[in-house]
């Protein structure tokens, strides 16, 4: 078993693998720039871990109970945190005094078993807190900061390896062009908005890289054909991400449209051994998903499958209509007879813009040149990809597709669930709350489409012109990255 | 050949980026007393000082107050920190007829370490001005006289003249180390910086392997 695992392992590309390692380095750097608690609901999230480690059960989150330990309290009281998130001309501690003070609270050895009460975090499933809780236990040291960072190079790891399944998921769809899974790969590897999440303890990480993992693995199930062993690697990617995060079941229409599209194409003397792989692989998803919801109801007393969180009541009935509509604007120019949900633009302020860069908890962004400088960058990517796309189609003909069209369309039902996850409780959270709940960091279980798109452009450049083109993308992304980090600093430190 | 001449003209291109970006010359901030400006919860009226106790910290050599004036100019404003003994750490003074909004008092002296002080601010117009800042529990707020104001007046600390971020360097190193895990240090910005690189360099040794160069 360890030695096949082993051989898998060594059959993955040495290019796939550098990837990799240039993004855990990335995601390292990204880890000790970013101050404790600053990226977006890390609290929450390590509050989770730590009641975890601490009790061995995640958070029973009953109404009126405290989020956090009163060792984290205290932390976060010390650094200043609440004062500065959400205000970019703050600052956190920065004098040797406040240091000390710090040192000395947390010298008394406050309690580090809270009562794990209702957070945004505590209705998710446990898988990513249990990794994350295992690096809490084997932290070199055991106060709470040098916890954190241990705890954060899991979410490293997690990056690492969704850049990996990034490469991969290019191989497949771009098996003549090598050099192309590399850029796409690497476009990913130095995305800050990506990197800024990869930074903290946040269970996206998990979910992004499930998301990864399921579509490249169903990628090559669609190109070389559905094998039991194929099937059981789509099944257990998608075990990840649906016992990482909830948001992952917006992708299980698009998994089950997929395992029907792979038996559909099976050839007639396959399609029995078709058939049982897709049952084995629904076996694999059911068992621990079915017994996460019965141990998380019947022995940790937390509701069901998805509940035990901050509590969301809808103030008023959303009619099935306005949920459309909303969805709709989110993504697309509003059409006649839809409500007007929006008074901006949420593809260019929410997605675009905050792609490109609106990072601590929304508190700082780039200068607003530099979002106008991207969209001319995303447009000329966007226009080669595409240039690309229609000359393999004329290429190879439309009729020899094969199963790319197939995949394409579980790709598009898969983003569209997503879409749908998104608007749903985007709407229903801001007829609650006032508020708006999306961001950009909610599509990234989409960054393997995104490096495609990276390296289809590349390509689009020619023959002669694709590897420099490449080249140069990357060096942009990376730059991009660079300058985040730069504004990171200045904002944290300068 | 053509990603090698592609990636050496845009890493040149990139170089000159970051050198020509930490090289613009700003006022840097040497702390706050960690109130934020939230509204103008300090109405000071002419002839008259606010004071609170707040924090003062080390290289500050001007402090930035909001002041609203309701349009007018602001008068002339008399900044003083004092330690708990009384003896003066800091004062300074602006003079009237700056815009309102953000003012910067400058001090008389670059403070040395970090200090815990009594800070007033004197309106010496004769209209009533606001000083913003954050509201305050009554024993906490500033104080005019001896009765208590609605908050807490907010103040930026900058550091002497106007530096570059490569002046500011061994600074941002030394607030790397604080507030995070004990191992790290002033060390850790150059060590994240070696990091970077690190990756920077196998990207590009990869995109070289990659296209045959």
């Amino acid at each position: 078993m360890t030695r096949a695992l082993i051989a898998q392992l060594r059959r993955i590309p040495a290019a796939a693998r550098a990837c990799a390692l240039i993004a855990l380095l990335n995601a390292v750097v990204w880890a000790v720039v970013v101050p404790p608690f600053q990226v977006p609901d890390e609290i929450t999230h390590f509050g989770y871990a730590q009641y975890l480690a601490e009790t061995g059960e995640p958070p029973p989150a009953k109404e009126g109970t405290a989020q956090y330990s009163d060792e984290q309290q205290l932390t976060l009281e010390r650094l200043g945190f609440f004062g500065v998130i959400g205000r970019a001309d703050q600052r956190g501690i920065w004098t040797t005094p406040d240091d000390r003070a710090l040192r000395d609270a947390l010298a008394s050895h406050p309690s580090r078993q809270g009562e794990g009460g209702p957070s945004s975090a505590t209705n998710q499933p446990p898988l990513y807190y249990a990794l994350t809780a295992a690096a809490y236990w084997l932290s070199p040291g055991h106060d709470i900061l040098t916890r954190l960072y241990a705890m954060r190079l899991v979410s490293a790891l997690l990056a690492a390896l969704t850049v990996l399944c990034v490469f991969l998921f290019v191989r497949e769809l771009l098996p003549g062009t090598p050099w192309a899974w590399t850029v796409g790969a690497l476009a990913v590897a130095f995305q800050p908005t990506f990197m800024f999440i990869a930074a903290g303890v946040h269970g996206d990480n998990l979910l992004f890289f499930a998301s990864a993992a399921v579509l490249a693995a169903l990628a090559r199930a669609f190109r070389r054909g559905l094998t039991r062993r194929r099937a059981v690697a789509i099944a257990l990617a998608t075990v990840v991400g649906a016992l990482g995060k909830l948001t992952f079941l917006a992708f299980l229409p698009g998994i089950a449209l997929a395992f029907l599209l792979l038996l559909w194409r099976a050839a007639p003397d396959r399609r029995r051994d078709a058939l049982a792989s897709t049952g084995i692989a629904a076996a694999i998803v059911a068992v621990p998903v079915v017994l996460y919801t019965v141990i998380n109801t019947g022995v940790w007393d937390r509701g069901g499958g998805a509940t035990g969180g901050v509590a969301v009541n809808s103030s008023r009935a959303i009619s099935i209509k306005e949920r459309i509509g909303y969805t709709w604007q989110l993504f697309l120019p509003r059409v006649p007879g839809m409500h007007d949900q929006f008074d901006y633009v949420p593809l260019w302020e929410t997605w675009f813009k905050g792609f490109i860069g609106r990072f601590g908890w929304l508190d700082y962004a780039f200068p607003e040149w530099v979002y106008g400088a991207a969209r001319a960058i995303f447009a000329a990517v966007g226009g080669l990809a595409l240039v690309e796309l229609v000359r393999r189609i004329r290429a190879i003909g439309l009729a020899r597709l094969d199963w790319r069209l197939p995949f394409g369309a579980v790709v598009a039902a898969m983003a569209i669930g997503l879409a749908v996850a998104i608007g749903w409780q985007g709407i229903g959270y801001r007829a609650d709350t006032g508020f708006t709940f999306e961001q950009a960091r909610y599509l990234l279980p989409l960054l393997a489409p995104y490096g495609l798109i990276v390296a289809l452009a590349a390509r689009g450049a020619g023959r002669r012109w694709g590897p420099a083109v490449g080249a140069l993308l990357v060096v942009v992304a990376m730059t991009h990255g660079l300058f985040a980090q730069l504004l990171t600093i200045s904002r944290y430190y300068g | 050949m053509r990603v090698r001449v592609v990636l050496g003209v845009a890493l040149a291109l990139v170089a000159i980026a970051v050198v020509v970006a930490l090289s613009q010359r700003g006022d840097r901030l040497a702390g706050t007393n960690f109130v934020h400006v939230a509204g103008v919860p300090v109405e000071l009226p002419g002839g008259r000082r606010a004071c609170q106790v707040t924090r003062l910290v080390d290289d500050a050599q001007r402090v930035e107050l909001f002041v609203d004036t309701g349009g007018r100019r602001a008068p002339s404003l008399d900044v003083t920190f004092t330690d708990p003994g009384g003896a003066i750490v800091a004062r300074g003074n602006h003079r009237a007829g700056a815009d309102p909004g953000e003012v910067v008092v400058t001090l008389d002296r670059r403070v040395d370490g970090n200090h815990s002080a009594t800070f007033c601010v004197r309106n010496e117009g004769a209209r009533r001005i606001g000083l913003g800042g954050a509201p305050a529990a009554p024993d906490a707020a500033a104080t005019i006289g001896r009765r208590p104001t609605a908050g807490v007046i907010a103040a930026r600390y900058l550091r002497p003249g106007r530096e570059t971020w490569w002046d500011l360097l061994p600074t941002i190193a030394s607030r790397f180390g604080i507030g995070k895990a004990p191992v790290f240090g002033a060390w850790t910005l150059p060590v994240a910086a070696l990091l970077l690189l690190a990756a920077w360099a196998g990207a590009i040794r990869l995109l070289l392997r990659g296209s045959g160069s």
